[in-house]
């Protein structure tokens, strides 16, 4: 659970760029920042996977295909 | 990394189904008109084979055990093990694309090859004695095919459009 958490250590800090570009320029960073910040987490979890499964690259794969599905729609669901 | 044809098979055809998808999301924001997004899915379908096989060179280069090894075929393997990781992010470019509607397909396809070089790097560090030019090889690999691919999205729209 540590590992899975911290594999989203990316995320967290696009995330937080995105916010000071939001408040200080105004900018829309949820896509441009948010997103791209959860792309980058799905090495980290792809590894994870791997090791957890006893290297299955193809089991590894679609669990990171879904768990980044299931955060993309809570993203669009924030109202993206 | 003993693998057999048929896996090896399929991994080249899952990461080249991948760049086709993508191209051709890309294409529909670049390109206007069918035969347009169709030109530029081949082109850039062409254009992602020759820079992995061009990456499979690189990292034939810098892997001696590899070279020694299984030489260029080998190192083909990685690379395209390493861009299976290449199929997350075709899957949420769809699902951005055609569900969420954000026409950021760029950013994924970006995010995909960058952190597929990382991948390929991993597997080269897998392999045998693990060094650091096998991280940063690929990954300087990766970073430049990314920007030819911006270039190439760059260009298409500056000549078509």
């Amino acid at each position: 659970m540590r590992a899975f958490c911290l594999a989203y250590t990316p995320t967290l800090i696009f995330a937080a760029i995105g916010l000071i570009f939001n408040l200080a320029a105004g900018w829309n960073t949820a896509v441009a920042f948010g997103v791209t910040g959860v792309l980058w987490a799905m090495l980290p979890i792809v590894v994870i996977l791997r090791e957890m499964s006893g290297d299955r690259l193809g089991a590894s794969l679609a669990i990171t295909t879904l768990c980044g599905s299931l955060i993309l729609c809570g993203w669009a669901l924030l109202g993206i | 990394m003993n693998r057999t044809t048929l896996e090896r098979a399929l991994s080249g055809l899952v990461v080249m189904a991948c760049f086709l998808l993508l191209a051709w999301l890309n294409g529909r924001q670049v390109a206007s008109g069918a035969a347009q997004v169709a030109l530029y899915s081949l082109i850039g379908v062409a254009l992602a084979l020759s820079l992995l096989a061009a990456l499979g060179g690189l990292v034939l280069a810098v892997d001696t055990p590899l070279r020694q090894a299984s030489g260029y075929p080998g190192a083909l393997d990685a690379v395209a093990r390493g861009f299976l990781v290449i199929l997350p992010f075709t899957v949420l470019a769809l699902l951005a694309e055609f569900i969420f509607g954000w026409g950021a397909t760029q950013a994924f396809t970006q995010a995909g090859i960058m952190t597929s070089g990382a991948a390929v790097g991993m597997e080269l560090m897998s392999g045998g004695e693990p060094r650091v030019r096998y991280m940063v090889v690929p990954m300087l690999g990766a970073f430049a095919f990314s920007a030819a691919w911006i270039a190439f999205s760059a260009l298409f729209q500056k000549v078509a459009g």
